[in-house]
């Protein structure tokens, strides 16, 4: 079956994207395709390589990473969201001058059409949130 | 038509689990996960709504999220609990998930 | 992208004091542009979403209330608000 999945807050604050992690595993291992995993609102924020939890504690970007590089996730980044919260790509960097960028790799910034579209083209669309 | 709704709040602190009772169609299931194990346990002052919401509804809570918040064996008698195998399996067979974020 | 399904947005958050409102509605005006069969549902707080008389100058945010009136326009049409005892 093919599955989309949203996530709509940040790492370490809320359980929300660790759920979605584990749901998405767990849904790869049961043989299903991932269609998109569209991270929204605070969500955008497990998009940023910047992030450095202490040793002994997961580190949720890089496990979206590697999930991503694994099994070749496609994980975006709402731009509108994003820009607000100052997640950034190259393309977003040019785009408004910004000096650097912050987005980890395996992430893209996109239109929010993207999530119709995860909705549309899914024969499920699971949302993980506060 | 069958419908799986996800709850993640406490029902001692937000209110969603009482709208999803109250909304969700008889012959609904509802999956607890997240902070909303809390709803699942036994002799709380919630605990006679989700019993009656049973008659109607099929509940589950995620094994998970039980064990990490050492709550186990307090559960009621009708929840079924299943683990991240179980909860990617009822969203596929359902027709539809409504997340109660 | 010729089928077309059906996409209920349910609003549960009272505006401005999270994003959830402003950022949901932003999902339905773009999702407007692709032709599904949208219904919106305001649920608990989310009822607060419809209040007149919204004034946020004294907040310094935006007062986005007026685009749900606009948003017929957009060929959003079915609306449905729960019978509420948020609404003294």
């Amino acid at each position: 079956m093919k599955l989309s999945i949203q996530v709509n807050e940040g790492p370490y604050q809320h359980q929300a994207t660790d759920s979605a992690y584990n749901f998405t595993k767990a849904a790869i291992e049961a043989g299903h395709e991932i269609f998109r995993v569209f991270f929204y609102h605070d969500g955008v924020n497990n998009g940023t390589r910047y992030t450095t939890p202490p040793q002994d504690d997961r580190n949720v970007v890089n496990r979206w990473s590697e999930l991503a590089e694994a099994h070749n996730l496609d994980l975006v980044v709402c731009v509108a969201a994003a820009q607000r919260r100052g997640i950034v790509d190259e393309g977003e960097q040019e785009r408004n001058g910004k000096d650097g960028n912050n987005i980890a790799p395996g992430f893209r910034i996109s239109g929010l059409g993207q999530l119709i579209e995860a909705g549309i083209q899914a024969d499920r669309l699971v949302v993980f949130g506060d | 038509m069958s419908m799986l709704h996800t709850v993640n709040k406490s029902p001692f602190e937000k209110d969603s689990m009482t709208s999803c009772l109250r909304l969700s169609a008889d012959g609904s299931s509802i999956l607890l996960i997240e902070d909303a194990i809390y709803a699942a346990l036994d002799g709380t002052s919630v605990s006679d709504s989700v019993k009656e919401a049973m008659k109607s509804k099929k509940i589950y809570a995620l094994q998970e999220d039980i064990n990490a918040r050492g709550v186990q064996g307090k559960v009621m008698d009708g929840i079924e609990q299943v683990d991240y195998a179980g909860f990617v399996k009822l969203v596929t067979e359902h027709d539809k998930v409504q997340s109660w974020v | 992208m010729s089928d077309v399904k059906k996409f209920l947005y349910v609003n549960r958050r009272a505006p401005y004091g999270s994003i959830y409102a402003w950022e949901s509605l932003e999902v339905v005006l773009i999702g407007a542009a692709f032709d599904q069969d949208v219904a919106l549902a305001f649920v608990d707080d989310g009822v607060y979403q419809l209040t007149k008389g919204q004034d946020t100058a004294g907040v310094g945010m935006k007062n986005f209330s007026p685009t749900y009136s606009a948003l017929g326009d957009y060929d959003i049409n079915k609306w449905a608000t729960m019978t509420s005892t948020r609404f003294m």
